[in-house]
């Protein structure tokens, strides 16, 4: 049990493991007498202290990959492994111990804020439900640190959630995941709710917890260029799939697979160089994951698909030491 | 110099507001959420309202069709859209510019149309109300519409469960062009797209309908803003401080508040981007007295105590101390 300790930084076998690592994972769910995988194939890792960022447009299964990830579905096949033991085979005490270490960040944080209870409350259940502390009283110094450590006054411990701006009740939800001293955090959109001027407010929040406490993230958005600047990481996912992965700059300014190309040049930027770019516009939208059309999944948009892409599936195939991409001809749409 | 003209001409086929109030009323009074908003979009032109929210910019384009939530309510100015008075027209008058000189496209395509319609049945029944065409000629013109926005007529019979989001989007902006009104209002019509849907639409907006109406766009993205119209005016607290041609706006922000907005949003190149402003917009119920801004502002002084206004209408700034 010791050396399968999911709390435990020096585990002896701890550290030959990544902190995350996902392996040919498929999640499946039934629609009506069929199957519809949500997550087709999907294989990756995550280490200590980085910001992997799922990237991709709704109905592409980041989401339901995050959701597997943190043990709310199961998957059909594959699987989850944190720091080394799998997430859906875990025995009792280790699932404990992984929902600890594994918190998830919503987009909306007023939902997630129960409006009828105090932010003392809020903060203390969790905790209470984890055995960090046994009795409110006692856990008290540490919320005030945690508030402080997000921005926020002593005094929010006695308001509810409505007194506080939307930046706000996303600083007061990450407080309450990190009292539970998690190792990674899965952020699904944490700022794309927020108000521009609030969102790099939060997003330095973030960056400076990971310094201090040698947090990982897991970070869900759409929002190409804020991956760009904050994430070490990025997957760009299509229909269920990875369709690029590498290093986050490198894939968002110099993009292999057209998809990438495709959404990199599709965001609107505010600046004088973007505005009478020519821009790739992708025709239709993304099929659906029930009728996966066949060859590449993404070759009835793509702007350079030939006929092998209509009958041939290209697969993720390491492209040189630190990217991958799954396209017939990577690299030839700019 | 051209003022005078624009004026004429956008009484004529445009938008005129001129010191636009919007409040709402409460025990002691009432609150101010718009306080003071000119401006002015003549046919052929394109402006991009651009604020945060609870800035007002919402607010600003019901009034232009008379569709203020309640309780607010147009508390004092001028709002003249398509020569029709809105402030002071009649309900008859109203229902002929809504949906007929006017079109709106509204932000939530999966709400908008009414579900147990057929598409055809949503059009004609927009076209009843707003024009003489009918027969074969109606169901011609409604086909040249979709066509025009990328559709078939094939989904004139779809109930709007069958389309996906991108397709509703284009059927609420051909019903908003069926009519072939002379101002569009479009109220963050792709806020709720997908990256590679948005710019469809965003392509169609500046290709198609740009420069043929007056075209006002609400956002709180300046890069979709910039992407679509010539002009852009910035809203803060119910008040417009920036305002000038996309490209002078993008160039040279003068309006402390325009830099930060600028400078907080991420962009791809390295290390830019993502600086915050400090605080957050203030409540309608606590704008501070002066520049609203102040209490966010890098280079705030006693000055600000007093509300600064705009300087000039085609290119101007609302502050004491704007930059160069």
């Amino acid at each position: 049990m010791e050396g399968r300790s999911v709390q435990s930084h020096s585990a002896p076998d701890g550290e030959q493991f990544p902190l995350l690592a996902v392996s040919e994972l498929r999640v499946s769910f039934p629609v009506g007498s069929r199957m519809l995988d949500a997550v087709r194939s999907v294989s990756f890792t995550v280490d200590t202290g980085v910001v992997y960022a799922l990237v991709g447009e709704s109905g592409c299964g980041k989401s339901t990959l995050a959701r597997t990830i943190c043990g709310m579905y199961r998957p059909a096949h594959g699987n989850v492994r944190f720091r080394g033991i799998d997430v859906h085979g875990a025995t009792k005490n280790e699932t404990r111990q992984i929902r600890k270490a594994l918190q998830l960040l919503f987009q909306e944080a007023l939902p997630s804020l129960n409006p009828r209870h105090t932010i003392r409350r809020i903060l203390w259940e969790p905790q209470k439900a984890n055995e960090v502390s046994k009795r409110m009283a006692d856990a008290e110094t540490a919320m005030i640190e945690q508030l402080a450590a997000v921005g926020l006054p002593h005094s929010t411990l006695d308001k509810f959630p409505r007194d506080f701006s939307g930046g706000q009740q996303q600083r007061i939800a990450l407080a309450r995941v990190l009292l539970l001293q998690p190792l990674l955090i899965i952020a699904d959109e944490p700022v794309s709710a927020l108000d521009v001027s609030v969102q790099a407010q939060v997003v330095h929040l973030l960056e400076r917890l990971r310094k201090e406490k040698q947090l990982t993230y897991v970070l869900i958005s759409h929002d190409l260029p804020l991956v760009s600047q904050i994430a070490d990481h990025v997957g760009v996912m299509y229909l269920g799939e990875f369709v690029e992965t590498g290093p986050a700059r490198d894939v968002v300014t110099d993009p292999l697979h057209p998809y990438t190309a495709a959404l990199r040049s599709a965001t609107p930027v505010a600046r004088i160089s973007e505005i009478k770019r020519e821009r790739i516009i992708l025709r239709g939208e993304p099929p659906s994951a029930l009728d996966p059309p066949p060859g590449c999944p993404f070759h009835e948009r793509c702007p350079i698909a030939r006929s092998i892409c209509t009958t041939n599936k290209p697969h993720l195939a390491k492209r040189d030491d630190r990217r991958q991409v799954a396209c017939h001809f990577p690299g030839e749409l700019k | 110099m051209t003022e005078s003209t624009q004026t004429t001409n956008a009484t004529v086929g445009g938008v005129d507001v001129e010191d636009l109030h919007i409040a709402y009323p409460t025990a002691v009074g009432k609150t101010s959420v718009v306080r003071g908003v000119s401006f002015a979009v003549a046919a052929g032109q394109t402006l991009a309202i651009v604020g945060e929210s609870g800035a007002g910019k919402s607010l600003t384009a019901r009034s232009l069709l008379g569709l203020l939530p309640a309780p607010t309510y147009v508390a004092a100015g001028a709002v003249n859209v398509a020569g029709t008075d809105v402030v002071q027209a009649d309900p008859r008058a109203m229902r002929r510019l809504r949906g007929g000189l006017v079109g709106f496209i509204p932000q939530d395509p999966m709400s908008a149309l009414n579900p147990v319609r057929r598409i055809g049945v949503i059009f004609h029944e927009v076209l009843s109300r707003h024009s003489q065409l009918s027969g074969k000629l109606r169901h011609e013109h409604i086909s040249n519409v979709l066509t025009g926005v990328g559709l078939t007529h094939d989904v004139l019979s779809c109930y709007p469960h069958e389309l996906s989001g991108g397709m509703k989007q284009r059927i609420l902006i051909a019903l908003a062009l069926v009519t072939e009104p002379s101002v569009i209002v479009a109220d963050e019509p792709t806020t709720a797209l997908d990256a590679t849907v948005q710019a469809q639409i965003l392509e169609l907006l500046s290709d198609r309908i740009a420069g043929r109406v007056a075209l006002i766009l609400i956002t709180h993205d300046l890069g979709v803003a910039a992407t679509v119209c010539e002009r852009i005016a910035i809203m803060y607290a119910g008040r417009i401080v920036e305002t000038g041609s996309t490209r002078s706006l993008l160039e040279r922000p003068r309006h402390p508040y325009t830099r930060g907005l600028l400078a907080a949003a991420p962009d791809f190149s390295e290390g830019a981007g993502l600086i915050p402003i400090p605080g957050s917009p203030p409540r309608p119920t606590q704008i501070p007295t002066g520049c609203a801004f102040a209490p966010r502002c890098s280079r705030p002084d006693e000055l600000c105590q007093t509300m600064p206004e705009l300087d000039a209408a085609d290119r101007g700034v609302a502050c004491w101390h704007p930059f160069d």
